[in-house]
């Protein structure tokens, strides 16, 4: 049984969004920091890129409700993550070097976490999605003032595969607690080897 | 002491790097630190015309950090709008405004023509406000209201730039301007602040870390030397004031140690070469190493083949000019001066190279370029970007995240609250929140219009 207050049984969201955030208005950060927030809050590890942007600030959030936060890195170093790719190491408690780049960091990612949230992003993001869709991940969209959510509901309309375990939803708290819902009936269904 | 109150409204350069402009108010009096233009984005011409949240006419002081026009761009609207008090700022940075407003009132008049509306200010508004203009330098406290005295202490950003400290009641308060990238090759490093009580200060490189200095030199010494082996152009887009004066004095080294060909490079702004006259007046506010080398008898502003291209036809001239060459010209993003007839005659062919140097605002051709387009509009027309793109942030005149960190860390025991201002929001929201984090201190990134209230 998952519980969500237990250190070795918690669930583990990755939260996916753009390592540039450019001119989204403050607003936006906020939201990022609420949703980092919302995922310690709700008993979760939060899994992230190692990136700037939309991921570190809800790192930032998770921190400061004194929640677990993890990184995966695109480089095989902390020499490479900070020197080469110029990414943070603040706000996160381990990072994973994976050295498999970006695309097969995403890979590595979404598939150490229990489901993908996805907030506004770009390219990477859409990857993160894709990934995520493809191994049947339970997946929360964030909505708000950006149209990454509307760039994925096209993909889905037009793709040629169901994926039932896709929530919408633009209040922080609740896409969490959702999300964490969506994972508890798909641990229950596969049931434990181990208790 | 009796506790006093002061209110502090962030009246520009909050959520940009430009538009600096600051109100302190006493129950007796009211000082405004800078006047600056924002430029770059969309909405910088809007708020430029825009009235002032505050009467022109009640503020006694206005204290003036440095001379880019950033932080003194509308002190010509300040007076015309009814401003009647004192300026105040360093002796270099009185002359540096002299030039930075003469060519600021040629641009503000071609844009008003160009638009069809009055212009932001005239030539009498800027020879009314430099008749209000005194200086003070370094190190000097002075009473400059009954109830306010500045000290004021080397940024180490541009020539003449400087912190204020405000001293009321016992306690300091700190506009800080824009801070030097430290140890930069001409001038001296910026001073420590250990005990601050209020900290106003900028966040440009906020969120981010230049690479390091030890590179700087190698990449403009490959950059150089990768124009010389494909014969091609060398743009570089330069601020005149600092920017094409460092570049100038690494180039000088460059050559001095046998590192790049001598290849002909030309400076082709009118104003950038009046700066650098400037400058070499004012050597005691260089670095100890470079005053060394000047006493040694080295010209740092000057090497062979180096042509200053003042007038317009000089300029056109250097299209007929054989290659590999070198051409600085303004301005420093690309949003305006001759630097834009070169990007449009050089920029499609990939054997040249645009090499930037420095910050590029929001919207501006330079951030477009800096950020990847293949296409850019310059004065209407279509220009592909075929040439090389380099950047090199060592050559920044702002400090990086680190080193703004490490700055406020030397006063964190007095410091009661630090008010990040001049920077795009990521930059500044970052900072404060390392700030908050890591130091434990009330840290802010105010809005346009917040009013403060600090206890003094």
């Amino acid at each position: 049984m998952i519980n969500g207050k237990h250190g070795t049984n918690k669930i583990k969201i990755c939260l996916s969004g753009s390592a540039d955030m450019g001119f989204l208005p403050p607003e936006d950060y906020e939201k990022a920091k609420e949703l980092g927030r919302e995922v310690a809050r709700q008993g979760c590890v939060l899994v992230t890129g190692a990136t700037t942007g939309f991921p570190l600030w809800a790192a930032m959030g998770a921190k400061e409700e004194h929640g677990t936060s993890i990184g995966f890195s695109p480089a095989y170093s902390e020499r490479e993550h900070i020197e080469g790719y110029r990414l943070p190491v603040d706000y996160m408690d381990i990072i994973v070097y994976t050295g498999f780049g970006y695309t097969g960091r995403d890979l590595l990612l979404t598939r150490s976490s229990d489901a993908v949230i996805i907030g506004p992003g770009r390219i990477g993001t859409i990857h993160e999605f894709t990934v995520a869709y493809e191994d049947n991940k339970p997946i929360g969209i964030l909505r708000g003032d950006w149209d990454t959510d509307e760039v994925i509901e096209t993909i889905i309309a037009k793709s040629h595969k169901v994926n039932p375990k896709i929530i919408f939803h633009e209040n922080p708290r609740e896409l969490v607690r959702l999300v964490m819902e969506m994972v508890k009936a798909d641990k229950t269904d596969r049931r434990k080897l181990y208790f | 002491m009796i506790k006093k109150n002061l209110t502090l409204t962030f009246c520009g350069g909050t959520g940009s790097v430009t538009g600096a402009n600051f109100l302190l108010e006493s129950d007796q009096s009211k000082i405004l630190i800078d006047c600056g233009m924002e430029q770059g984005t969309t909405v910088a011409d809007s708020f430029n015309h825009r009235e002032f949240m505050f009467d022109p006419a009640v503020i006694q002081v206005l204290l003036i950090t440095h001379a880019h026009i950033d932080h003194v761009g509308r002190i010509p609207k300040l007076v015309k709008d009814g401003f009647r008090g004192v300026i105040y700022s360093t002796p270099e940075t009185r002359e540096l405004s002299i030039l930075m407003l003469e060519d600021a009132l040629k641009l503000t008049t071609q844009d008003a023509v160009r638009h069809e509306r009055k212009p932001l200010y005239d030539s009498d508004d800027v020879r009314r406000s430099f008749s209000l203009w005194k200086t003070i330098p370094y190190h000097q406290k002075t009473r400059i209201t009954p109830d306010f005295e500045v000290y004021l202490k080397d940024a180490g950003h541009v020539l003449g730039s400087c912190m204020y400290e405000v001293l009321y009641n016992g306690k300091k308060i700190v506009f800080t301007g824009d801070l030097g990238n430290s140890p930069t090759p001409l001038l001296k490093d910026t001073e420590d602040i250990t005990d601050a009580d209020y900290l106003i200060m900028e966040s440009v490189y906020g969120d981010r870390n230049h690479e390091s200095k030890e590179d700087r030199r190698a990449k403009l010494e490959d950059v150089i030397e990768d124009a010389i082996l494909k014969k091609g152009v060398l743009m570089i887009p330069s601020f005149s004031l600092e920017k094409t004066q460092v570049i100038l004095y690494e180039i000088n080294e460059l050559i001095e140690e046998g590192r790049v060909q001598s290849i002909p490079v030309y400076i082709d702004s009118p104003l950038a070469i009046k700066i650098t006259e400037i400058y070499k007046r004012y050597p005691v506010d260089f670095n100890p190493r470079t005053r060394a080398l000047i006493k040694k008898g080295d010209d740092i502003f000057n090497f062979p083949k180096l042509h200053f291209t003042e007038t317009s036809d000089e300029s056109k001239a250097i299209l007929h000019t054989p290659n590999p060459k070198i051409i600085i010209a303004g301005s420093g993003m690309s949003n305006g001066g001759r630097i834009m007839h070169h990007e449009i005659n050089y920029l499609g062919n990939p054997q040249n190279t645009l090499l930037l140097a420095g910050y590029q605002a929001v919207n501006t051709i330079g951030r477009q370029i800096r950020d990847g387009a293949k296409n850019i509009s310059i004065f209407g027309q279509q220009v592909q970007v075929n040439a090389r793109i380099e950047h090199i942030d060592g050559y920044s005149s702002h400090k990086d995240s680190e080193h703004l960190f490490q700055f406020v860390e030397n006063t964190a025991d007095t410091v009661k609250g630090v008010f990040v201002a001049m920077g795009e929001p990521k930059s500044s929201m970052f900072l404060v929140q390392k700030l908050r984090d890591y130091l434990a201190i009330e840290a802010y990134a105010p809005k346009e219009g917040d009013k403060v209230n600090l206890e003094c």
